[in-house]
């Protein structure tokens, strides 16, 4: 039996760096079976196997996104996943449920010590924000490997924190302005610390792009809400009585439509500019990534964001929630297809990372809703 | 030895850089059989020693296997082999093979291995369960107890505010006055160190609550209903007998422990405290806890020197009442109404042998009683 294999190899073994191809494996739908054996073993295991099944699912996510045909892999395990929930339960979840306790015990629950406890212990937990998304990230990253080799973080969660508490507290004092300037610079943070193998990413790139569209919604968000209440407003004068009583009827069928009518259309625009933000940034946020000699491309579209998020919104409601797997695969995968490595990299120069792998879970960000996938 | 079976193309990665080469690969009896594309090297990954990239799931079409060759190799055939090397595969039929030589490399197989651990740890749960039940244990009024009272009251003042949505309290001075003297009586009566607070609500449900932090709810409806302030005082002295049981607090502690094990089913997310009081104001007690508020209040009226048959007068009333009053607002059950039988709670009272009763309010002090919410 013999092989070609040898004029491939000379292909791919080039010094100088080659083409980076993604793709993504398989449908979605694959994971159907999956989702329903996990819901079932979560129920009869009274939940504990919820944390084993998510991380099955991330296993066959991760192995349906081929770089040069061959797949990543997720490396983490259930029982990290476990052990940072638990972690996070009994150390910070329920000493600040016993110091608000306490609180309320020795100084009444009305005094003022009391209520600044509470402040501290929720801005304790705000703190922790930033922290957990770091971690969260970090986590992912060291446990994603291709060919042998796994990605990883650089720097310190608490660098990362602090920036991401002040940019937060400017967030009200800029009325939201901010937020374009802001999203940059986390980017810019969390890529630039990013590694794959004994390599960084990098990041280069600023905001400016990303306020047209910012200052659409900025401007038009509240727009469009003023004119669906004026819109509100007229059909409801119409349906006052004309006559001396002025009392309200009842909207008729008609009015009743309109006003259904005019709350989809305005919802539908406000999510299309949300959406077109939201496409923008992700796309520009990818083309500023770069690796050795090549660029991200990413071509997200709002509509397509849009599609996305209503179908896997339909699939998860309708499945009462047990095909979420299936809806995370289809996010995935609708990133992957519109994923691209542009450019070359000298993929056989990149080593293993010899950063430690930490043991910790990602408990912080399942605690806070920051978790993504 | 090689000769019949068969040989795949597969990329291996030796783990040190993300440089791939071909390989030729054979499932053989001790392990995969890897031979370099010029024939050179040979090595031998055994198959224990192989974890998947993911769990082989049926039908998969490729696989990635990873080698991490157990610490003690010197009974390793090849020295060349190297831990955390890849390979990876794309031939369904190579896939097939390898399970069969891999059992556990399979999604079925890794699926059971992390299942049962929480199959154990849930049967325990539930055999704990099970023996509290039938042991008669009360965790949850254990811990009520262990929870200081400055707590409880906090608790009960936002269950409170939870409960009555912003509605009026009722207090003319004569109908708070009225109310005192019925509370002076009962709390003697009862020889608690720490007295009840009770409030009385603008509210046309005819209800009666005891919440944490020994408080009682009165509502506008429950006191146009009775027909004597001996009728009132049964029903404060019967809300009295869940506070001295601690009822409503061990409610709170099992509403919190059942949120916390609702929040590790659903692996976090949701709010945990806030709805606690809504929830609390949908329980019911058990038949058993209702009994025993009875036997409180029979005895505390006895004490207090108020006739307990007025209790069981009220109660024959409001099963009068049943089929008229409407189910109202999410308290649709009202808690007076509910088990042991009315014909039951009536029957226990009235074989109470009499004691001497004296009277407990005036005519016009029970009226502006019932007229307290009258501005």
């Amino acid at each position: 039996m013999t092989h070609s294999f040898e004029a491939r190899d000379a292909m791919s073994g080039d010094a100088r760096g080659e083409p980076v191809f993604v793709r993504w494996s398989g449908s979605p739908w694959d994971l159907v079976g999956l989702s329903f054996v996990n819901f079932f073993l979560t129920i009869i295991t009274l939940g504990i196997y919820g944390f084993w099944g998510r991380t099955e699912v991330r296993r066959r996510i991760w192995s349906s996104i081929r770089l040069q045909d061959e797949p990543l892999a997720y490396t983490g395990t259930g029982g990290e996943l476990f052990k940072g929930f638990l972690f996070v339960v009994l150390v910070v979840f329920i000493p600040g449920l016993l110091i608000l306790f306490a609180a309320a015990a020795i100084f009444g629950d009305r005094s003022i010590a009391y209520g600044v406890t509470n402040l501290a212990v929720y801005m304790a937990y705000f703190l922790l924000m930033g922290v957990a998304i770091y971690r969260a990230r970090r986590y992912r990253l060291t446990r994603t490997v291709w060919r042998g080799i796994r990605g990883g973080m650089s720097g310190s969660p608490a660098t990362f924190a602090w920036l991401w508490i002040w940019t937060t507290a400017l967030i009200p004092v800029t009325l939201g302005w901010i937020l374009p300037w802001r999203a940059n610079r986390l980017q810019a943070h969390l890529g630039r610390e990013t590694t794959f193998g004994d390599r960084h990413f990098t990041y280069a790139g600023s905001s400016s792009r990303l306020y047209g569209p910012f200052a659409v919604l900025w401007v038009g968000g509240p727009i469009l809400v003023a004119v669906l209440f004026a819109l509100v407003a007229i059909i409801g004068v119409l349906s006052v009585d004309g006559g001396s009583q002025a009392s309200m009827k009842m909207p008729s069928l008609v009015q009743v439509v309109m006003l259904v009518g005019i709350f989809v259309l305005g919802m539908l625009a406000l999510s299309v500019i949300g959406a077109w933000y939201r496409s923008r940034t992700f796309n520009l946020f990818a083309a500023y990534t770069g690796f050795d000699r090549a660029k991200l491309g990413l071509r997200t579209t709002a509509w397509g964001l849009i599609g996305l998020a209503l179908s896997n919104f339909l699939i998860t409601i309708f499945s009462l929630g047990i095909l979420r797997p299936v809806a995370q695969a289809r996010a995935a995968k609708y990133l992957i297809d519109r994923l691209s490595i542009d450019g070359t990299v000298d993929v056989t120069g990149i080593l293993q990372s010899q950063a430690a792998l930490g043991k910790g879970g990602e408990g912080l960000a399942q605690m806070f809703d920051v978790d993504a996938f | 030895m090689l000769s019949d079976t068969e040989s795949f193309v597969g990329r291996y990665g030796d783990g040190r850089s993300a440089a791939s080469r071909h390989v030729e690969v054979f499932v053989g009896p001790q392990g995969l059989e890897i031979i370099e594309a010029d024939g050179s090297g040979r090595r031998i990954w055994a198959y224990d020693a192989l974890a998947s990239g993911s769990p082989i799931a049926k039908h998969a079409p490729d696989v990635l296997v990873t080698f991490f060759p157990v610490p003690d190799a010197a009974a390793d055939p090849s020295p060349t082999t190297e831990a955390g090397a890849t390979l990876f595969i794309a031939d369904p039929r190579f896939v097939a093979q390898l399970t069969l030589r891999a059992p556990h490399l399979t999604a079925g197989r890794s699926r059971w291995r992390y299942a049962i651990p929480g199959l154990i740890g849930s049967a325990a749960i539930l055999a704990a369960a099970l023996i509290i039940w039938l042991a008669d244990l009360s965790p949850s009024r254990t811990i009520a107890m262990v929870v200081p009272q400055a707590v409880w009251r906090s608790t009960g003042e936002s269950v409170f505010q939870n409960l009555t949505q912003g509605k009026a309290i009722c207090a003319t001075d004569a109908g708070r006055q009225a109310l005192d003297r019925i509370m002076t009586k009962l709390s003697t009566a009862a020889g608690t160190d720490a007295p009840f607070d009770v409030r009385v609500i603008d509210w046309s449900l005819l209800n009666a609550f005891a919440l944490p932090g020994r408080r009682i709810i009165l509502t506008r409806a429950l006191l146009e209903a009775v027909g004597s302030a001996e009728e009132l005082a049964g029903v404060v002295a019967h809300e009295m007998g869940h506070g001295l049981e601690l009822h409503p607090e061990a409610s709170v502690v099992r509403v919190l422990g059942l949120s916390a094990g609702l929040k590790i089913l659903l692996s976090g997310g949701g709010d945990t405290i806030a709805n606690v009081g809504l929830l609390l104001a949908q329980l019911r007690y058990t038949r058993d806890a209702e009994r025993s508020a009875d036997a409180h209040a029979v005895a505390i009226l006895r004490r207090a020197n108020i006739s307990a048959q007025a209790l069981a007068m009220f109660f024959q009333k409001l099963k009068n009442l049943d089929g008229g009053v409407k189910s109202s607002g999410v308290l649709g059950a009202e808690i007076l109404r509910t088990h042991p039988s009315i014909a039951e709670r009536v029957d226990t009272i009235a074989k109470i042998p009499s004691y001497p009763t004296e009277p407990l309010l005036t005519d016009a002090q029970f009226q502006s009683l019932k007229g307290i919410c009258r501005k």
